[in-house]
């Protein structure tokens, strides 16, 4: 009897429980609005910011309202691939950057853009002017010769330096630095004392952190990080004496702190005139000389990124895109938005609001034509333009390697392969460990990996 | 747990009609007022649980859709059981790092309590300031954290320390350790005070006076009264801490990576890394699988641990 | 309440209260160092030697609330009282029935219990958003408070489960022997009685889900995002945001801190009122 009984009340609470999860799943609509809404995941960067203060110009343009996703670039990455890979439907725009661009071209996650311009009217076409992006860009953000992304900003890399310090010391830094020099001007500068040090390098592990300005070097040096037959290459020489290099020129006379500088520190260490030097992205180069966010806006100067053996591969290629999601709901209405972002329109807009100081660099030629331009940023702007024009992301090493990517290796893999390096190599930067034990290490690993995923038997 | 004394008799007593003379039976009022929650709990918890453990036989590369959903058994808890040395190394880093967080606030927890137990003139403004730090964020406490004090150039705690002549430190790389500890305590404290406080509230004042006539000090108080009476909060604080400890993800993720190389590399930390990095649904789905298996031994090795040793001091 | 000690200036309790008071302004610097830094420009955030006198500025104040702060900061007060008092009212039976009728399954029903709390988060992300997205609970708030309710279930569980089978049986015993029932005894007796604990335990509750981040970072998106999530959204990978970071922490602490502060001393004291003598 009481068992049955049981059994009733169990059941019955089960049942109540399921009832009450049903309605309440059910009765969450998707708010229908009267206007179309349209969703983008973003990075807070800088630029991104602009973008999202400038965003009622668009409504008002078009009549599309816009939301937004904001997030760490990390955490960015891994909500989109988890949203998509689970069938999509949460974003219709995401920043991407030309790394995942090709891969996720692959995967067929993001549309092909090719379309949409062919449908464009001949004077939007012309308004547009999709010639005007930076061809190597536009190669960076296409697959199979089709465009699947475009460009919000884009970046190479430079060193900044500290005129007053080097002028103080009676030191001169070169157009076109080689790493050589770039050492004796840091132990000339280093003052552990004073808290001032030579250089500030990244030694963040992560493939976009420290895996960044680490392959640039290992590629000026003559090294790579794959044969053509996709074998590991982290124990060959060249690799070894470009981390050796730059492992050792961050333990002595880099920052301390070292393993948890990525770009926001060094930038805040450049900008309190706590390091000599500095070599990282061209995109700094604005907030360096901005008395609001630098102490030392007036004492920045600029140069060419380092070089050692080959000047190939030596600054990196690397464009925050905005790409479309194939599982997005309103494509149309997000294809406007992309060409509204990337538009010669949308920089002048910036240029008149903001300063053109401040406008998204490295995307078109004819911002590096624009006389505004040229004034405001006059400094560091052919620089930027000329790195950007010779980075090329098919032609970045010595020798011939089988991967797109100048400062990574356009594989999927290498979001893994890149940050369990940089962590073992993060462990020689703290003392902890070696060099050479942290790439025998990172080779073993590198090459289950690489064998896993089916690159070599 | 405590032993089943005695049930209180059925608050359903009162009710008359003899058709409903079943419900007054204690079981089925116990059970009713029970079965909510565990129904809940489940639909909520297995479902979830059982997709993981589905996931853990398969192989699922994210970014690899071409690879698909390959079902391959027990392979990625063989790789992660018998191969993988980061898995190896992240059991044994969550333990040290698990155990000192947990009686390191513990400690101080208790510390804080007891100066709290006491009235004296502002007493709810210390009480307010000393629960602040569970308030923060673990992401945010590490940020502020790693920036504004333990950062060897811009920090706080290098300037006070150059500053009175000593060397300057680089925490997060030469200590991460211990920089993880120190934020996951100073944030874990007032949790476990939080618990004590209440326990000690709960002493009552005749058994205090008692001693007190008895001609019991401060100390012995404590020892003789204080602590056996607390040991149930002890065992609740312990075992309660340690099961959100054992997950602590925040301060790790934004600190220090898991590194410097895996020094920081944690069980939670590192299943992140999986799935974030290698887009490894199978391998972390593995991996989750495994950390409950580890939790459930710590937990029940645990208990056994502080039945033992607060039956001792309840029954002398 | 703790024994009322005669007011004299001992030197022992005078050096214990201004030891209180030292180690209380220690613990609480981190935070006064952060909600100072909101005031300051990103450069001034960064000097060193630190500046205790700068020029304060809103801007950092303005641009968290221009990034929507508003809108996050209802979705997590929605979630956290929502699920604390959810947990609650189904918790709370759940901890009478253990404390006052256990059996001979209650250790493994509370071990059970626990281990719910075992699997970590990250290990089950992927499931979530699956089973989120089949129910269409996904980047909803209903979702994330029967959730949240669920995580924070089997710490009402246990914790209030402790508090009850500390209160005086007798009391009890006599209102049932009384014909009270069983809704009474709750609110009437040993609701009052557990009061420090209850209050204890949803102040527990509500900061959990408070500061939740995993989970409402993969599980929300544009509509139902939380205050972690929008205060990670501060990190840049390219550009300073120590300011800004400390501006958007101060706004999503400080509510906490204050509700938590008026809400301990508050609920104590109401619930006591009613307590059956």
């Amino acid at each position: 009897m009481r068992l049955s009984r049981l059994a009733m009340s169990l059941s019955g609470a089960v049942v109540l429980s399921l009832a009450v999860l049903a309605t309440v799943s059910s009765a969450h609509p998707v708010a229908k609005r009267a206007q179309e809404t349209i969703t983008i995941a973003t990075v807070n960067n800088p630029d991104m910011v602009v973008m999202q203060s400038l965003t009622p110009t668009f409504t008002k343009k078009y009549g599309i309202k816009v939301k937004y996703v904001t997030l760490p670039e990390n955490t960015l990455r891994q909500k989109v691939t988890s949203d998509i890979a689970t069938g999509g439907g949460q974003f219709d725009i995401a920043t991407v950057g030309t790394y995942e661009v090709p891969i996720w071209a692959k995967n067929k996650w993001i549309v092909n853009l090719d379309p949409y311009f062919a449908k464009l009217t001949p004077a939007a076409s012309k308004a547009y002017s999709l010639n005007d992006v930076l061809p190597k860009v536009r190669l960076g953000l296409s697959y199979n010769k089709d465009l699947y992304a475009l460009p919000f900003y884009g970046e190479s890399s430079m060193t900044y330096y500290n005129k007053k310090l080097f002028k103080d010391a009676g030191l001169k830094m070169p157009l076109h630095p080689t790493w050589m020099q770039i050492r004796t001007f840091a132990s000339k500068l280093n003052k552990r004392s004073a808290n001032r040090y030579g250089i500030c390098l990244r030694a963040l592990p992560g493939w976009g952190e420290f895996g960044a300005p680490l392959t640039t070097v290992i590629n000026t040096f003559g090294g790579r990080w794959f044969d053509m037959k996709w074998q590991p290459q982290l124990t060959s020489p060249a690799f070894k004496k470009a981390v050796n290099f730059y492992v050792d020129l961050v333990r002595k006379y880099g920052e301390p702190g070292a393993t948890s500088s990525g770009f926001t520190e060094c930038e805040t260490a450049m900008a309190q005139g706590r390091t000599a030097m500095w070599v990282d992205a061209t995109v700094a180069a604005g907030q360096l000389i901005n008395p609001k966010t630098s102490k030392v806006a007036k004492d920045i100067g600029f140069a060419y990124a380092p070089t050692a053996v080959t000047p190939r591969g030596s600054h990196w290629l690397w464009a925050w895109s905005l790409t479309m999601e194939g599982s997005s709901k309103h494509k149309d209405d997000a294809f406007k938005f992309l060409t509204w972002a990337t538009s010669k329109d949308y920089i002048k807009l910036v240029g008149a609001k903001k300063g053109w100081g401040g406008v998204p660099p490295g995307t078109r030629v004819s911002t590096y034509k624009n006389p505004n331009y040229k004034k405001a940023a006059r400094a560091f702007e052919s620089i930027v333009l000329q790195s950007m024009l010779t980075a090329d992301p098919t032609k970045q090493t010595l020798q011939p390697v089988p991967y797109v990517g100048v400062q990574f290796v356009g594989i999927p893999e290498f979001q893994n392969i890149g940050t369990l390096v940089t962590q073992n190599l993060a462990g020689a930067v703290a003392g902890r460990t070696s060099v050479d034990s942290a790439l025998n290490i990172s080779q073993q690993q590198v090459t289950r990996i690489m064998k896993q995923a089916g690159y070599i038997k | 747990m405590t032993t089943p004394s005695s049930s209180l008799a059925s608050p359903a007593a009162g009710l008359r009609p003899e058709r409903w003379a079943f419900l007054r039976s204690p079981r089925l009022a116990s059970i009713a007022l029970l079965a909510p929650a565990l129904v809940y709990l489940a639909v909520m918890t297995q479902a979830p649980f059982l997709l993981t453990l589905w996931y853990s036989f398969h192989n699922w590369i994210l970014t690899s859709p071409e690879l698909g959903h390959r079902w391959i058994g027990l392979e990625n808890f063989r790789y992660t059981v018998t191969e993988d040395p980061i898995f190896r190394s992240a059991i044994l880093n969550t333990l040290e790092i698990t155990a000192a967080i947990v009686g390191g606030s513990l400690i101080l927890g208790l510390c804080f309590a007891l100066l709290l137990n006491r009235s004296f003139p502002l007493r709810g403004v210390a009480r307010a300031l000393l629960i602040a730090p569970f308030f923060v964020m673990p992401t945010v406490n590490a940020v502020v954290q790693k920036n504004l004090f333990l950062n060897p150039i811009f920090g706080l705690v290098n300037w006070v320390a150059t500053s009175l002549g000593f060397n300057r430190i680089d925490w997060l790389a030469v200590h991460p350790k211990t920089a993880i500890i120190s934020m996951a305590v100073w944030q874990w404290a007032p949790f476990m005070m939080l618990i004590l406080l209440a326990g000690l509230q709960g002493i009552s004042d005749e058994v205090r006076e008692a001693a007190r006539i008895d001609g019991a000090g401060p100390f012995t108080e404590f020892r003789r009264i204080t602590v056996p009476l607390l040991g149930p909060y002890f065992e609740l604080a312990v075992l309660l801490g340690m099961i959100y400890i054992l997950q602590l993800f925040g301060e790790i993720f934004v600190a220090t990576q898991g590194g410097p190389g895996t020094a920081t590399t944690t069980v939670p930390y590192y299943v992140y890394q999986t799935i974030s990095q290698a887009n490894d649904v199978g391998t972390s789905s593995a991996q989750g699988v495994l950390a409950i298996i580890f939790s459930s031994i710590i937990a029940a090795l645990l208990l056994r641990l502080l039945t033992r040793t607060f039956r001792r001091e309840l029954t002398s | 309440m703790p024994v009322q000690l005669r007011a004299r200036f001992s030197p022992a309790a005078l050096g214990l209260n201004l030891l209180t008071y030292a180690i209380a302004l220690f613990v609480f610097f981190p935070i006064f160092w952060t909600v100072l830094t909101g005031f300051k420009s990103e450069a001034d955030a960064a000097e060193i030697p630190p500046v205790l006198f700068f020029h304060a500025t809103l801007d950092n104040y303005r641009t968290v609330f221009d990034a929507n702060y508003l809108s996050f900061f209802k979705n997590t007060v929605l979630l956290a009282t929502g699920s604390t008092l959810l947990a609650l009212l189904i918790g709370l039976p759940a901890a009478y029935s253990l404390a006052f009728h256990p059996s001979r399954h209650t250790p493994k029903v509370l071990s059970w219990v626990l281990s719910t709390k075992m699997l970590p988060a990250v290990g089950a992300l992927i499931p979530l958003i699956v089973i989120y997205k089949e129910v269409g609970l996904f980047d909803s708030r209903i979702g994330m408070i029967l959730l949240y309710a669920a995580l924070n279930l089997p710490l009402v569980i246990w914790m209030m489960r402790s508090f009850f089978a500390d209160l005086p049986r007798e009391i009890l015993e006599a209102a049932i022997v009384d014909g009270a029932r069983f809704h009474e005894i709750m609110t009437r007796i040993v609701i009052p009685l557990s009061a420090p604990g209850l209050a204890a335990t949803a102040l527990l509750s509500l900061i959990f889900s408070w500061n939740e981040f995993l989970l409402a970072v993969n599980l929300t998106s544009a509509n139902s995002g939380t205050l972690p999530v929008f205060i990670s959204g501060f990190m840049t990978s390219e550009g300073l945001f120590w300011a800004k970071m400390s501006a958007a922490s101060t706004l999503a602490v400080a509510p906490v801190i204050l509700a938590g502060w008026l809400a301990q001393r508050s609920l104590v004291r109401g619930l006591t009122f009613g307590a059956v003598k």
